[in-house]
């Protein structure tokens, strides 16, 4: 499994650089080979015992062309990431983004090669977004378009009118890209024998990680969309593997942590409308196959619904925009486990631009209904440079231990950064 | 009394005969009338006849935008403007940034139903979905320019009152100065706008927006220069300056091309999504 991701990183790679040459060589319809985004950032962990400070880079590099029906895509990106203190490390990450041959007329489109799939209407966290690949590295304090890569897949897409069908199949499973095993936003800790979604287990000191299961096929998925007047829906069935690892505790002598990607079945209703001053997304998601852990450490896996209902809207007719979530998830299972089986949150994001687009304050946050789990991320920045954007920001964590805000409450983070697009 | 340059609003070298008898029917009838009642005739006639002015069944504008003020550097935004009108009179309208790099590629999707409805898609590269947005929004700059969401709608003239006010020069020009007051306080950002109504072209030269004092306007929009574009007259450049501010956004149309047959399929959600849909038919 490991030298099948390897290949399609050299694969994209390779495409890369041949099509370096061919942009010095060729005269393509439309070629645009690019340096896509450059960014920085650094930061300050006040707060961890064992980390004092985080840096990180990225670069991003893309070619694109097309003659006639057909197009094509080639890219691939470089992470840097640093992390100082008694737990340090260093590590630089090739990955590859868009790499596609498209064929396309006036009422299909064909991609094959790995591309960019991502279901759903909401912000932040969207019950129907299986296919795509989770970007872990930074646990979710990244936005969205950050926290999803591109994935290996063949889509077949057809337009009405007024509708659209895409259906994707995941001939190769990719898991997410997860941080170092030393990042402070590992999801497991070793150290402390503290899982996320779990909280403390003290067995699982000194624990080893294995993973499983990555071999196969992603799995697959159709979804149906139509835009109506003043009202957009769409229903969708897939049969996909979690891009996110979920760790099975196998007990022994030296207790191993076993990262599976469970396949689920998941059918998704979506709507979008507009009412009453604000855009309104809503997205509901029936899942049956959810990853548990018993109070026995037996793994098991049980059917879920996920549902989040988000607002869109300029308080005032302001150019300040509010985004607000209700999300929910709720498990179905008699046995009693060690996971949550009931979550409700209330997430969000106001964004104020100021002086006329030259600074931009923002405030995201996550906040736990039924239990405490906060997350709270104001960020100040400055974009009245086109195509850049200084900024620095602060990520604050809290809550019970078997909650995300919980489980990173030590890694409050105080950053400053730049980025570019080109 | 609303169009601004975005819309590059062309008119006619000859204006249809239809037109002229309407015109000089309303001002027979109108000189029998008290003056107030007269004046408000006269503008609305004159909203009319600025709204309904031929503009082509559909143009093509490419649009370069400035940001500009007092001790900063300026911005620059590249655009294209597509927009056509289709037999049911629903007006459709698509704008791609094309520059800078970190707006490239987004879509603004919008159509305005032939009753007053309007749907509004936005697309963002970044997140690589079209996402339905409020298209009733009034204020909020867009793309923090001078414009406002209000600005850049085509407001039909029953949605003010008209009266004309007085004739007045725009720089050679002698114009007509028409003032528009929304009927319904709530349904725009303005207690009132001036027009300065080019009587050949009826462009408006000069356009200024009271938002908080009716005695004291708060935007400027100038038009700058203006040409007959294969016979529509088209605004090809203008800048509307925020007098508190003195920040200002001047808009140049680079080519504005008409009645090229826009197929239909440019204003849906998949061109608005594949730049590549959109890329042929690019001027």
């Amino acid at each position: 499994m490991k030298s099948t991701r390897h290949t399609w990183r050299v694969a994209a790679l390779g495409l890369l650089g041949a099509t370096g040459l061919l942009a010095a060589t060729a005269q393509a319809q439309g070629l645009d080979l690019r340096l896509d985004r450059l960014s920085v950032e650094v930061g300050a962990l006040p707060d961890h015992p064992a980390a004092d400070g985080l840096a990180r880079a990225s670069a991003a590099v893309s070619a694109k062309g097309a003659s006639g029906d057909w197009s094509y895509a080639l890219g691939a990106r470089m992470d840097a990431a640093s992390q100082s203190g008694s737990q340090h490390f260093d590590r630089v990450r090739l990955d590859y983004t868009e790499n596609y041959l498209r064929w396309q007329n006036e009422q299909w489109q064909v991609t094959g090669g790995t591309q960019n799939v991502m279901w759903g209407r909401v912000d932040e966290i969207s019950p129907i977004d299986r296919l795509s690949r989770t970007d872990l590295t930074h646990a979710m304090i990244d936005r969205l378009p950050e926290r999803r890569r591109a994935v290996p897949a063949i889509r077949a897409e057809s337009f009405g009118d007024k509708s659209k069908l895409d259906v994707v199949w995941l001939p190769v499973f990719e898991e997410a890209v997860m941080p170092h095993d030393r990042s402070v936003w590992h999801p497991v800790d070793t150290v402390n024998g503290r899982i996320l979604g779990i909280g403390s287990l003290p067995a699982l000191v000194g624990a080893q990680i294995r993973r499983a299961d990555v071999d196969g096929s992603g799995g697959a998925g159709a979804r149906w969309t139509l835009e109506g007047a003043g009202f957009d829906y769409g229903v969708s069935l897939q049969r996909a593997r979690s891009s996110q690892p979920y760790y099975r505790v196998l007990p022994g002598a030296t207790v191993v942590l076993q990262a599976v990607h469970p396949i689920s079945t998941v059918l998704g209703a979506e709507f979008e409308t507009e009412a009453a001053g604000a855009t309104w997304r809503a997205e509901m998601a029936w899942s049956s196959d959810n990853p548990l852990t018993t109070t026995g450490l037996q793994y098991r896996t049980a059917r879920g619904l996920a549902w989040v209902v988000g607002a869109e809207f300029f308080p005032g007719d302001s150019e300040t925009r509010v985004t607000l979530q209700l999300a929910g998830q709720r498990i179905h299972t008699a046995e009693a486990v060690l996971d949550r089986t009931r979550m409700t949150y209330l997430t969000g994001e106001v964004a104020h631009p100021f002086a006329q687009g030259r600074w931009r304050a923002d405030l995201r946050f996550s906040l736990g209904l039924n239990d405490r789990d906060n997350y709270v991320n104001p960020r100040l920045a400055y974009t009245g440079i086109d195509q850049h954007e200084l900024f620095m920001a602060a990520h604050l964590f809290g809550g019970a231990a078997n909650t995300l805000g919980g489980f990173y409450r030590r890694n409050d983070a105080l950053t400053v950064g730049w980025q570019a697009k080109f | 009394m609303n169009r601004t340059p975005f819309n590059p609003m062309p008119t006619p070298s000859v204006a249809p005969r239809r037109t002229l008898l309407q015109g000089g029917l309303v001002v027979l009838t109108a000189s029998a009338w008290p003056r107030w009642a007269r004046a408000a005739d006269d503008g609305l006639a004159l909203a009319r006849r600025v709204h309904e002015r031929p503009d082509g069944q559909d143009v093509t504008s490419v649009v370069t935008m400035t940001l500009s003020q007092e001790g900063s550097n300026p911005r620059e935004r590249k655009m294209l403007v597509y927009r056509a009108n289709d037999a049911k009179g629903v007006v459709s309208t698509l704008i791609r940034f094309t520059a800078p790099a970190d707006i490239q590629g987004t879509g603004l999707l919008t159509v305005d139903a032939s009753d007053g409805g309007t749907d509004q898609w936005i697309y963002l590269p970044a997140m690589q979905r079209v996402r339905r947005v409020d298209a009733n929004r009034q204020g909020g700059r867009f793309v923090n320019s001078d414009y406002y969401f209000e600005d850049l709608k085509d407001r039909k003239p029953a949605a003010d009152t008209h009266r004309v006010v007085g004739r007045e020069k725009v720089g050679d020009v002698l114009c007509d100065v028409l003032e528009s007051v929304p009927v319904q306080a709530d349904n725009s950002v303005y207690l009132k706008r001036l027009s300065w109504i080019d009587p050949k072209s009826l462009l408006p030269l000069r356009l200024d927006f009271f938002e908080k004092r009716a005695d004291q306007p708060s935007k400027r929009l100038l038009i700058t220069r203006r040409e007959q574009v294969q016979g529509y007259w088209t605004v090809l450049d203008s800048t509307l300056s925020d007098l508190e501010t003195r920040h200002q956004t001047r808009l140049q149309v680079d080519k504005a091309l008409y009645d090229r047959r826009l197929p239909a399929s440019l204003f849906t959600s998949r061109a608005l999504a594949d730049e590549r849909q959109e890329r042929e038919v690019r001027p």
